[in-house]
């Protein structure tokens, strides 16, 4: 992949639409693939065709697709779940199905999910990838997700590590230990290699770094769509600033449904380079009208 | 008379063992509490502890079903803090 | 027959095996009715980390490590102000009947509670409040035990150079072995061949180069050293240590046993010399109820209740187990305080005319010693001025190496030194860590204020505090009031933990009549003894403020103690049932 394309913001500022037009931009570069994954989906409504969790081709170069994050969620935890029925038949001390329910509603599942979805995204085969984020707060969470599980990874391997140094140094005096848990044999691994526990957590870190290292590198770029009103101003600027402390850097704002400066506009675009786009008549739909914004959109 | 050789043995077996258990045990002390340590943190947002995002818990889940038996078990001895820390007793 | 000491050896293993299988069996049959057949904790809970079946030697070895320390020894020591005789009297008849009791009914209590401890046993057959009062004397005896032990280490230090080198060197020997056993991991067998090699070593180069330093300079050092000891991963110093030191112990015991009984010395020590020997702070000190307090390890100690219900109860394979490591391991410990009696009975005499001179600049006339009564004001005095507060053991079991074997007594005599030493040492550091975790227990209980909080309940504050008050004690105290004071607040911990048996015994095993008496009537004599000597304590040594506090308020919970357990004991019908 060339380059990828985040488009953050409140929601309503417009960031569908514009992601949208530049996605039709950048269609005639390369080959495009612009994936909502923002839950109140409009991408399909901004082009004027259905859309599913598959790409679908709207021209020869441009793909497009909603992603549904709940259901993402959903096959997460399904999976995990299976993982651990697979494991755990000889302990009955886990009433499995009350202990699902709450799964579901473990926080971060959902940024995680989306993460994910990020990373597939950016490994596809595509020269442009252009994303259209969900609001503001779930974004910079699940922007700022690696950063923060990669401190709890550090900690867990260091910890694990020297768990595994004191049953190594005891297995060294003592010989293997065999230890049963209800009726069933249960290996207790003693170096880094043979405990999955320490490969699961080096897997996540290897993981959670490169997509850290993706998301504040030169191939992706963060717009934030905002517009001429006071709590998209505030919303803004503390995306900004909390994305920059975890080192990604906004590099456009565009200012949508532009109408004329005044002080909104004017602290705005000392966060950093602006674009202004107009505000229409009526909402832009339809791939004649978005080919307007984008010739403005272009200049990005 | 052989019974009572091999009864020695064993006896003197016995005290190898003790003094193999005795070399190792404030270590097995020290990894005891390692592991519930890890444990809590994995696991502790259920009594109200910052833990990990939750994807971590969970995917380490599989791994870590005797961790979680040994840490019912302690959770249920919480109130015998002695019955604990008792190892560290040498007068 | 002369009494000798194989005499005296023998007739100690004597009683021992046969009240064992007499007196022991009874209580295992119709006390606690131990039946192999029910599943112990170790089976029932198996979780491979606590909760392991031993075997029995194993089992037997290690918690006879534990129990045994420097304490079995230094007690014996003191106590033979009243003469061997009585000082037997009590580490044998004491041990069999209330001791030895103690400890098995302690394990066993333990056992059918699924390992808890006795402390959390004692909150539910008697009340929360015992619980908790448990929990007050341990406080005392943590602080209690470094004070009276950092005494010892420094008067084994002053008194015998060469032992305070070899300490040194066994450290670093121990740092060694710990690296090659848990860094390196080189195996057991080759790094136990490398630390018992260098502890040969550190015993020789002790003689060659003793190390004389002031008593106030080793308390400073020890304090330096019970900061660091104890904050570091216990792989590093204290595991190490630990190790060695069941090698000294084991081989102590049995080389020692050996050369007694070899020597077939007789005994010039008083049998009997008066009732209230001079013993405690200079005072009379009646026989009874002092004794308990001066011999605690070796004869009955609270804290073994602690060490059998806390670990040893999780790994007992086998119902049946339990008297031979419970009440057998208490017998063996009672061993070794015989041993201790057995050496000082045969050599004690001619090692204080050795120091004739001395003794005569301190006012002491040996010649006179022979007379029982002089003996008996004079010995603590005598024993202090001369070889120190255990000196006058480890000089004796040098002579009997001697004799025995054809060593120069300085061999036993640094060997036996360096062996009451490192334990105590080991002890200093156990007791740090442990009062840290006590300490920001009670700061959490008392301060409110959440930065002072977290400055107390900071780790070097609390290992600082406990530290420092118990070194200070024990350069500030009198020793001899001290050692009493610790055995006082353990005595009472087997008092709680012979009532909580006792109990037990009564309302839950619903044990009926003579029977629970063996069991009842031991631990209200153990009160009542104890009771009465804080009472003489408070009244007829006066001791300094600290202590003289710390007596006052076990006093107090004393007396609070027997109302709970008459309370008990009305209520008949059990809180909890076991499980």
């Amino acid at each position: 992949m060339e380059n990828g394309y985040i488009f953050i913001g409140k929601g309503g500022v417009g960031k569908t639409t514009c992601s949208a037009a530049m996605a039709l931009g950048l269609a005639q570069k390369g080959k495009t693939l612009i994936a909502s994954l923002d839950p109140a989906h409009n991408l399909g409504d901004v082009y004027g065709v259905r859309l599913s969790g598959t790409p679908k081709k709207i021209n020869q170069s441009l793909y497009a697709m909603e992603v549904d994050i709940d259901e993402l969620a959903r096959k997460y935890i399904e999976r995990t779940v299976n993982r651990i029925k697979d494991m755990y038949t000889y302990l009955k001390v886990l009433n499995l199905d009350k202990y699902v329910e709450s799964l579901k509603y473990s926080p971060g599942i959902e940024e995680y999910s989306i993460l994910e979805a990020l990373i597939d995204l950016f490994s596809a085969n595509y020269d442009y990838v252009i994303l259209d984020m969900p609001p503001t707060g779930l974004t910079v969470k699940t922007l700022t997700l690696p950063y923060t599980t990669l401190i709890w990874i550090e900690k867990l391997i260091r910890l694990r590590k020297d768990i595994l140094s004191r049953r190594m140094t005891i297995e060294s005096i003592t010989g293997k230990k065999c230890v049963v848990i209800d009726g069933k044999e249960v290996e207790i691994p003693v170096s880094e290699e043979e405990d999955p526990i320490f490969r699961e957590l080096k897997q996540k870190k290897e993981k959670m770094e490169f997509i850290k290292n993706f998301l504040t590198g030169d191939k992706c770029s963060f717009i934030l769509v905002t517009n001429p009103e006071a709590l998209s101003l505030f919303e803004g600027e503390r995306a900004i600033k909390t994305l920059k402390n975890f080192g990604i850097n906004v590099s456009k704002i565009i200012i949508n449904k532009f109408v004329e400066h005044n002080d909104v506009t004017k602290k705005i675009s000392q966060l950093g380079s602006t674009l202004k786009i107009p505000l229409f008549d009526r909402e832009p739909r339809g791939m004649d009208e978005l080919t307007k914004i984008f010739q403005l959109v272009e200049v990005l | 008379m052989i019974k009572l050789l091999n009864n020695i043995l064993k006896f003197f077996k016995g005290i190898q063992e003790g003094f193999k258990g005795k070399s190792i045990e404030y270590i097995r002390i020290e990894e005891r509490e390692l592991e519930n340590v890890f444990s809590l943190l994995l696991f502790g947002s259920y009594i109200g502890l910052p833990s990990p995002p939750a994807f971590l818990s969970l995917e380490l889940l599989p791994y870590v079903a005797r961790e979680l038996y040994i840490l019912g078990i302690a959770a249920e001895r919480s109130d015998d803090p002695l019955g604990q820390i008792a190892e560290f007793f040498e007068l | 027959m002369a009494l000798t000491t194989s005499v005296i050896i023998g007739l100690g293993l004597l009683i021992y095996v046969v009240l064992y299988l007499t007196y022991g069996k009874k209580l295992e049959r119709e006390i606690v009715k131990a039946d192999s057949s029910r599943e112990t904790p170790a089976k029932k809970l198996y979780d491979g980390v606590d909760f392991v079946p031993a075997e029995r030697p194993v089992l037997f070895g290690h918690h006879f490590a534990s129990i045994a320390g420097a304490a079995p020894i230094v007690g014996p020591v003191l106590a033979m102000a009243w003469g061997w005789l009585m000082s037997l009297a009590w580490i044998w008849l004491g041990n069999v009947l209330i001791g030895a009791v103690h400890d098995y009914l302690s394990l066993m209590a333990s056992v059918r509670y699924d390992g808890r401890s006795i402390q959390w046993i004692s909150g539910k057959v008697m009340s929360r409040r015992t619980s908790l009062t448990f929990q007050v004397f341990i406080y005392f005896v943590l602080i209690l035990v470094v004070a009276a032990f950092a005494a010892v280490i420094t008067s084994i230090f002053v008194k015998t150079p060469q032992v305070a080198t070899a300490s040194i060197l066994f450290i670093l020997s121990a740092l060694v072995v710990g690296y090659l056993m848990y860094r390196v991991r080189i195996g057991m067998t080759p790094a136990t061949a490398v630390g018992l090699a260098m502890l040969v070593v550190s015993i020789w180069l002790g003689f060659q180069y003793p190390l004389s330093l002031s008593a106030n300079q080793w308390y400073g050092i020890l304090f330096m050293y019970i900061i660091i000891a104890a904050s570091l991963p216990v792989w590093i110093l204290l595991q190490p240590r630990d190790y060695l030191n069941a090698w000294l112990l084991w081989f102590g015991l049995l080389a020692g046993g050996l050369a007694f009984i070899i020597v077939n010395k007789e005994i010039t020590w008083p049998a009997y010399t008066m009732f209230s020997a001079t013993v405690v702070g200079g005072k009379p000190s009646p026989f009874w109820p002092v004794i308990p307090l001066v011999i605690a390890c070796g004869s009955l100690s609270g804290f073994h209740s602690i060490v059998a219900s806390g670990t040893t109860s999780k790994q007992l394979a086998n119902e049946l187990h339990g008297l031979t490591i419970g009440y057998g391991g208490m017998l063996t410990e009672g061993f070794l305080s015989t041993l201790v009696v057995t050496s000082i009975a045969a050599y004690g005499m001619s090692l204080l005319s050795q120091a004739a001179s001395k003794l005569a600049g301190a006012g002491i006339e040996v010649a006179r010693l022979t007379d029982p009564t002089y003996m008996g004001t004079t010995y603590v005095a005598a024993m202090l001025n001369s070889f120190g507060k255990v000196g006058i053991f480890a000089q004796s079991y040098g002579m009997g190496w001697h004799d025995a074997f054809g060593v120069d007594v300085t061999v036993g005599a640094v060997f036996a030194g360096l062996w009451v030493s490192a334990f105590a040492l080991t002890t200093l550091d156990t007791t740090n860590r442990l009062a840290r975790f006590t300490w920001s227990e009670l700061v959490e209980e008392l301060v409110s204020d959440g930065a002072t909080k977290s400055a107390l309940t900071n780790r070097w504050v609390a290992s600082v505090v406990a530290a420092t008050i118990g070194i200070g004690l024990a350069m500030t105290g009198n020793w001899t009031i001290i050692w009493p004071a610790f055995g006082g607040a353990n005595q009472m911990l087997a008092a709680i933990a012979l009532m909580t048996a006792g109990l037990w015994v009564r309302n839950i095993l619903k044990v009926k009549g003579i029977m629970r008496h063996l069991v009842i009537v031991p631990a209200l004599f153990l009160w009542v003894t104890v009771t009465l000597a804080y009472i003489w304590f408070i009244v007829v040594v006066t001791p300094s403020p600290p202590v003289l506090a710390v007596v006052t308020i076990e006093l107090l919970l004393a007396l609070m103690l027997i109302y709970e357990f008459a309370v008990a004991v009305k209520r008949e019908t059990p809180e909890v049932v076991p499980s």
